[in-house]
């Protein structure tokens, strides 16, 4: 095996991991702490990738249009939460599936009728658009590098503030057990809101960092969206590291999937074969693992300790 | 139950004349039903298709053959099921002539027999799904576009002369990505060192790293991609951002068009600019009726018109010239002359023939009457099934097809220069006659969906001679003429 | 609440008896009921022979979907097992249909190619009832969330399965021009295929309030309330969800047949996690555990659907906004809405 070629592909599916605990991380704090299945979260990478789009055309800055679409996002989802996501959660489940839906639905049509639908390609700055030398005469996207750089310091934020801040310690009663936290007179209806607005943030900012890869395009969160419930699923619903762990798995797997299977199958069918199914395992790999830790593990890897 | 395909055609033919007879008196309106996605990212297309049948009703005045035309848009959604409710809708409550439109395969398919059962036409403006052209061969079905292999076919050819040894190959993994993959592989005579089909479908994959680094590892000099829509922008980019550019040389299908272009230049993604593709149809193409079209959508769009675009325009003008044959009797003659005629003919010994005619009359645009396309079975390793190839039906379609690249010169003009080479959109005519008419077009005719035959599958079974130019206006010239003559067959006396 | 509604509907034979003691309470919901009856059974004919046959299609379509919701709602209304996967038994439901017609055309694998309505029904419920028993009885191994997850995953697995199946057309489905025969009827006339969905959704929504009714269906509905209590009396109640969830799987199936034979037409796309999701809101748009709900749920999809689409491509706006404020406003979906309606006035 090409070993450079097994770097690069290692670093591909880090880079894929990140993006997807970003986008997993919102989810599980508002899945663990409001009991909320938030189908619409995918909407807000969507509206995070189409506003800094929007905005890195009109400055000509990417960075420019990250600042400023993170606070934009976060407006979104505060008006999303104080008008709809608030009333769900004395909801079940079968209620936030179909009112998020519904959202998902409206912000789908509202990009396209806002922003038409093409989608936006949004270019790099000169010097994050090249290729770097990394030791062992590997050459790897430099803008990739930067995604899994921010996604990790993120992650290390995020440690942070849920283990070592006053708000982490809610947000980690919050998890545990919803009913006491309440009764400890926690303005529980402002915890809500921040850790929706948080989890929105995290979500537009996945999405405006991987529109300089793939263009933004409608239904973007729609095709992440399931991804991430897979991670929230297989690292444990509302666990923070189980969360990472899992994004960072499903990442290289899914990754390294797309670009080993074929040839482990060509080692035990013949090519044509190896062709057909190799495709079609790699897309329901992570469905696989998710319904074996289901069936096996079905809290998760890392669950939240529960009382 | 089974209805034989003679009794279908009977029946389709009395359809035809009743549907005809019950317009006439119903109303004096034509009506055409055109579906196409206007949701979802996949609007775009849609729109460009919108668009440019707005500007073929402007050309011809709202009125086909003096009475008045209307089209009724109907939003596919992406999906078939919602595709072949709106030609349910069209076909029994709107009461439509002829159902137009249609960029997906899927989408088509699902919508064929509804349409094709009620007796009406189907004109497909996009998709070209190779079942139509064999098993499900109809008279009633007509195509303005293509089948999928074909352009690919062209840019193997062009691999061939650009002396590419080592090749790449990507597409997504359904049957259009597969039938483009295939196409490329059946002309191009160097080695393919590795392939790889991506998910596709709803949550397709948009992140071509890990194929991306493995055509770096694996040493190719090109890599052939089919990406249409949204995806096509996306790989461009990371072919650029993956530093493969000037490394590995980017030959595309489908995938460079003006749906992509302008994005790409919003963003100064420059990473597609000298890259090559394969076209049958550019805006740039020099002939009266296309440089009126483009020119009329971009004074009321504001942007160059996609091959989408031309395509619809086609399936307007076709459908204008049908209503203007045989007073009132619609398509029937000319298409049973072409179904016939096309469908049956030994195509290597037609093609001989007809590049001794003038040009005198051109037909209008290339329709590809179901005829043209028998059920291939050809020796290339396809049996029959399912899956039928469409690239020897169209020994004729050479003529469309041709071989060259485009040469995209400086960002300025970039949009203009996507081009590839190029097909006829269109020429006056004028004629009048069915296959009765003409003792030339009777000798030829054959059963339509004959290739059964053995003698038709020697027919077939030569391998496709792509054109061997690359100077894009000789081989648009070139292809013109030929196409014309093509088209001129069944107008001969 | 489910409890609640069965006891007030709990009859001691299903019978004009039934309808009328609970009549009195039921009364805006009977009503409705009745009308929505009526209009199943007069409009298509009526749209049949007034040259609007269009309407014949978007009934048929109203009432597969039904049936489909309907089976949905057993486990899901009653049982209280939200399964996000139930397209996928849809979708094998269809493909059992168009697999053998595309071998009785085509040649090849002699043992089903045939065009046998029979066949094809038995086939499906079959195929179901066996991928129901395999996937529940993993999937009932969990609860609540994981339960929709590990579902949603089992119908995203056999989306992608599908696809892959070149030979049945893959991605570009398989289109079927023939339909399953039978003696005496057939299918090729829209009046007929009508008549016998309409046939098919009665009897299983009288099988299901049967089933409902019986033992099974209070062990069923008492799991949902509290399954630690049915434990305790000895009641093994995997078993019973087990076999709720494969006759839910089997009528998911039936419906896929008709599914398969109405549109001729059979693509992976019918099993997409999207279609599971609009099963879903049928079920629960209609009120969970309401016999009739599917039914109200499947009516009111479709004609909004319908009509909001005529007046803009961007319909999708103005129908998730009703989605929102129907879970919002209207707890209980609309069948609860209607007994509430009824029972306030009765009061």
């Amino acid at each position: 095996m090409d070993t450079s070629l097994f770097i690069i592909q290692t670093l591909n599916g880090l880079q894929l991991g990140v993006l997807l605990f970003l986008v997993a991380s919102g989810l599980t704090l508002t899945f663990g702490i409001m009991d909320l299945v938030n189908l619409a979260h995918g909407s807000l990478y969507m509206i995070g990738a189409f506003i800094c789009a929007s905005i890195t055309l009109w400055t000509g800055s990417f960075l420019i249009g990250i600042l400023l679409a993170i606070p934009a996002t976060a407006l979104v989802g505060l008006a999303v939460e104080m008008t709809v996501i608030r009333n769900l959660y004395p909801r079940d489940h079968l209620d936030h599936v179909l009112a998020t839906f519904g959202l998902i639905l409206c912000f789908d049509t509202l990009v396209q009728i806002i922003w038409g639908p093409e989608g936006i390609a949004v270019p790099l700055p000169k010097w994050m658009d090249g290729q770097v030398l990394l030791p062992g005469g590997v050459v790897f996207a430099s803008y990739r590098l930067i995604i899994i750089g921010v996604g990790l310091a993120i992650a290390a934020g995020l440690y942070f503030l849920v283990v070592h801040t006053r708000i982490g310690m809610l947000i980690r009663a919050g998890a545990s057990n919803r009913t006491m936290i309440s009764a400890l007179g926690i303005n529980i209806k402002a915890l809500f809101t921040g850790v929706f607005a948080v989890g929105a943030c995290l979500a537009g900012l996945a999405g405006m960092l991987v529109s300089p890869i793939t263009g933004t395009s409608i239904g973007m969160g729609n095709e992440i969206i399931i991804t991430a419930f897979v991670i929230i699923i297989v690292g444990g619903i509302g666990s923070m590291k189980g969360a990472f762990v899992a994004a960072i798995l499903i990442g290289l797997i899914d990754t390294l999937g797309r670009s080993y299977l074929d040839d482990v199958f060509k080692l035990v069918m013949n090519a044509e074969v190896a062709e057909t199914a190799a495709p079609a395992l790699s897309a329901m790999l992570i469905y696989i693992i998710m319904a074996l830790i289901l069936a096996f593990r079905p809290q998760g890897l890392f669950p939240p300790k529960t009382r | 139950m089974s209805f034989t395909k003679a009794t279908a055609g009977k029946l389709a033919f009395a359809a035809g004349i009743s549907m005809a007879a019950s317009a006439a008196m119903a109303a004096d309106t034509v009506k055409i039903g055109f579906v196409t996605t206007l949701t979802t990212g996949a609007a775009v297309m849609g729109n460009d298709m919108k668009n440019s049948v707005m500007i073929a009703l402007d050309h011809i005045g709202h009125k086909m053959g003096g009475k008045k035309v209307e089209v009724i848009f109907e939003d596919d959604g992406f999906k078939p099921e919602t595709g072949k409710q709106a030609a349910d809708k069209l076909i029994k409550q709107q009461k439509v002539d002829f159902v137009a439109g249609y960029i997906w395969s899927h989408v088509l398919l699902a919508s064929r027999k509804t349409v094709l059962d009620s007796g009406k036409f189907l004109i497909s403006s996009n998709a070209g799904p190779s079942q139509l052209a064999g098993r499900l061969c109809h008279k009633n079905f007509f195509s303005t576009s293509w089948q999928n292999d074909q352009t690919p076919m062209a840019m193997g050819e062009v691999l061939n002369q650009k002396g590419v040894k080592s090749l790449y190959v990507m597409a997504p993994n359904y049957a259009a990505g597969k039938n483009m993959v295939t196409g490329v592989e059946r002309t191009f005579k160097g080695k393919v060192v590795g392939k790889d089909f991506t998910k596709w479908g709803k949550d397709a994959q948009l992140d071509f790293s890990a194929e991306l680094a493995k055509a770096k590892a694996s040493g190719a000099q090109a890599i052939f991609v089919f990406y249409p829509g949204k995806a096509g922008g996306a790989f461009i980019k990371q072919y650029q951002q993956a530093g493969l550019r000037g490394k590995i040389d980017l030959y595309t299908v489908f995938t460079v068009d003006s749906v992509t272009l302008p994005l790409l230049q919003q963003a100064k993604l420059e990473g597609v600019l000298g890259s090559e593709n394969t076209m049958f149809w550019g805006p740039d193409l020099d002939n009266p009726v296309n440089k009126k079209f483009v020119a009329d959508y971009k004074k009321k769009f504001g942007s160059y018109p996609s091959h989408y675009g031309a395509q619809s325009y086609d399936s307007i003008m076709l459908i204008k010239a049908c209503r203007r044959c045989g007073e009132g009797r619609y398509l029937q003659d000319r298409r049973d002359a072409r179904c016939h005629e096309e469908g049956g003919l030994p195509l290597r010994s037609r093609q001989v023939q007809l590049r001794q005619q003038s040009y005198a009359s051109p037909e209008l645009l290339s329709a590809q009457g179901c005829g043209r396309q028998g059920r291939q079975v050809d020796d290339v390793g396809y049996q029959d099934g399912l899956h039928e190839p469409s690239g020897h039906l169209c020994q004729s379609v050479q003529d469309e097809v041709i071989c060259t690249g485009s040469r995209p010169r400086q960002r300025a003009g970039f949009r203009k220069n996507l081009v590839g080479a190029v097909r006829v959109v269109s020429g006056s005519r004028d004629r009048q006659s069915g296959p009765g008419n003409s003792a030339y077009s009777q000798q030829l005719i054959l059963p339509s969906c004959c290739a059964r035959e053995r003698n038709c599958r020697t027919a077939f079974s030569r391998p496709f001679p792509c054109l061997k130019r690359n100077d894009n206006r000789a081989a648009s010239q070139t292809t013109h003429r030929t196409q014309w003559t093509l088209r001129s067959s069944s107008s001969r006396p | 609440m489910s409890i609640q509604q069965t006891e007030q509907s709990k009859p001691s034979s299903a019978g004009p008896g039934a309808a009328s003691r609970s009549g009195q309470r039921l009364n805006a919901e009977r009503i409705i009921t009745l009308i929505i009856l009526a209009a199943l059974i007069v409009v298509p004919v009526a749209a049949y022979y007034g040259d609007a046959r269009y309407w014949v299609d978007l009934a048929t379509r109203l009432v597969i979907l039904s049936i489909a919701a309907t089976g949905l709602n057993f486990i899901l209304g009653y049982g209280g097992m939200i399964s996000f996967g139930h397209a996928a038994f849809i979708g094998l439901g269809a493909y059992a249909v168009g697999i053998p017609v595309f071998h009785s055309i085509n040649d090849g694998f002699p043992l089903i190619a045939s065009n046998n309505g029979f066949l094809h029904f038995v086939l499906a419920m079959a195929v179901c009832a066996v991928f129901a028993l395999l996937t529940g009885a993993i999937s009932l191994r969990t609860r609540s969330v994981h339960f929709i997850m590990i579902t949603m995953a089992f119908g995203q697995m056999t989306y992608f399965a599908i696809v892959s199946i070149e030979k049945y057309g893959g991605d570009d489905g398989l289109t079927i021009d023939l339909r399953s025969e039978w003696p005496l009827i057939t299918f090729d006339h829209p009046l007929v295929l009508y008549g016998f969905c309409l046939a098919s959704l009665f009897v299983v929504m009288y099988l299901v309030h049967r089933m409902v009714n019986s033992r099974f269906g209070m062990v069923l509905q008492g799991a949902k309330q509290n399954e630690e209590r049915l434990r305790a009396l000895g009641i093994n109640v995997y078993n019973y969800q087990l076999t709720a969830y494969v006759i839910s799987g089997i009528i998911c199936g039936y419906a896929g047949a008709l599914l398969g034979n109405f549109t001729t037409f059979i693509s992976p796309e019918m099993m997409d996690w999207t279609r599971s999701g609009e099963l879903m809101f049928m079920v629960i748009l209609g009120g969970v555990s309401f016999l009739f709900g599917p039914l109200i749920g499947a009516a009111v999809f479709l004609l909004l659907e319908e009509s909001l689409s005529r007046f803009t491509i961007h319909w999708h706006l103005p129908f998730g906004v009703l989605l929102i404020l129907s879970v919002l406003f209207i707890r209980g979906g609309l069948s609860g809405l209607l007994q509430k309606l009824g029972g306030a006035r009765d009061r």
